[in-house]
């Protein structure tokens, strides 16, 4: 092979590195798409809600009742549903009594990994209860927390970076959420929610602060 | 002066004095003016005794739901705040608060070691009553309630205190943020005997 030729290949093969390193790293720079899974690998499913007010993809999160065996810590199933977000998973419970909430929460990481428990006061936990045992599949911090809905609303949406996640109220009870916005040195996490009507109307919209309390 | 000036003066006059006194009342900033951010000391074994006295230092003092940072004058800084409110920054620990500076946990819940807390830094830590009480993280452990000895943990889902010592008659006298109307401090109670409650037992000392 000349000298000419050897150069020639070489400077292709440059520019074929050069193409491929480009076509990558700008597709890890822009991507700012919703998540295509959910927590427990199924697919992700864009709401065909419109949620007025949120302009970011919104992904719906499964709403059903436990199955398969139940599971050490979170063995009482009765009148449970399992919420299954981009991130994680959390099994409610309400108590028979209607007075309390429990709650299991579950990472594909960590497992079951975060417990809750909740007094009521009608239908409202006194305080979020923040749990931030659980860790994301890049082992982060993830949170998990109830949120209330106020009256008339059908969704709450969580805004995150890049994407929304839209949670369906079932009986006014409250719903618990997931985050990845969690302090550690403060113990707390943060939350951007939206409250909307069954037809994606905008009902009213709040930041809430958690905290690990009690 | 009109009347209407006058009643409008007088109005706002008793607003500010009211809502100046409710604020006041609520809020000590106990947190904002006393407590600290430092970091932890890394340290290499903690005794059941070293804890007992960190635990001791806390009595007296305040609690204060999600809290974390007391002082050691025997007195609550920051009396009858409300209850469950995160944000009146009040002195003194809740109770899993107080627990996990006592046992000198890290934040990091997938880390066992011992970091030591300054009784003003101003931490709660990641664990509910709820998560001590089911053994969660990787310093905590469940453990039966009959091999409990001293500064092992009594917890149900929504309490947790630390055994001082046990009484012959099957009762416990436990070190704990008890509540904002009582502060921390001992109390003999049944805990034990309930079934709402079960132990758990920091890892890693003798």
């Amino acid at each position: 092979m000349s000298a000419l030729r050897r150069r020639d290949l070489f400077r292709r093969l440059a520019v074929t590195v050069v193409l491929v390193c480009a076509t990558v790293c700008s597709a890890c720079d822009g991507d700012d798409s919703a998540p295509d899974r959910l927590a427990d690998g199924s697919p992700a499913v864009l709401s065909k809600v419109s949620f007025e007010g949120v302009d970011v993809p919104v992904v719906a999160t499964e709403l059903r009742t436990p199955r398969g065996p139940a599971s050490t810590p979170c063995a009482e199933r009765s009148g449970a549903i399992d919420r299954t977000a981009v991130a994680g998973t959390s099994r409610t419970a309400i108590s028979p009594d209607g007075r309390s909430l429990r709650a299991c929460d579950w990472t594909a990481r960590s497992g079951w990994c975060g417990v809750a428990y909740a007094q009521l006061r009608q239908t409202r936990p006194l305080d979020p209860r923040l749990t931030i045992t659980c860790h994301d599949d890049d082992g982060e911090p993830l949170g998990f927390l109830w949120i209330s809905p106020g009256s008339g609303t059908s969704y709450i949406v969580v805004t995150g970076p890049g994407y929304a996640e839209a949670y369906r109220v079932v009986r006014d009870l409250p719903v618990r959420v997931t985050t990845t916005q969690v302090d550690l040195e403060t113990s707390s996490a943060v939350v951007e929610t939206s409250e909307h009507a069954r037809d994606g109307r905008l009902l009213r919209s709040r930041r809430v602060e958690a905290h690990v309390s009690g | 002066m009109t009347t209407r000036r006058v009643f409008a003066t007088a109005f706002a006059a008793v607003f500010v004095l009211v809502f100046a006194g409710t604020a006041g009342g609520y809020h000590t900033r106990f947190v904002a003016l006393n407590c600290n951010y430092a970091s932890p000391t890394p340290t290499s074994y903690i005794t059941r005794d070293g804890s007992a006295a960190v635990a001791l230092r806390a009595r007296h003092e305040g609690y204060q739901w999600a809290g974390g940072c007391w002082n050691d004058n025997d007195k609550d800084d920051s009396p009858n705040d409300p209850t469950t409110d995160a944000g009146t920054g009040g002195e003194g620990g809740d109770c899993s608060g107080f627990t996990f500076k006592v046992w000198r946990e890290p934040l990091n819940t997938s880390d066992p070691s011992f970091h030591q807390w300054g009784m003003l830094r101003s931490v709660h830590g990641p664990y509910t009553a709820a998560a001590f009480k089911a053994g969660a993280g990787a310093p905590n452990v469940t453990a039966s309630k009959s091999s409990l000895i001293k500064m092992d943990a009594l917890a149900s889902e929504s309490h947790i205190g630390l055994v001082y010592a046990a009484n012959p008659d099957g009762t416990d006298q436990i070190i704990e943020a008890k509540g904002e109307a009582y502060g921390t401090g001992i109390w003999t109670r049944t805990h034990r005997g309930s079934s709402s409650y079960g132990g758990v037992r920091r890892v890693g000392w003798s």
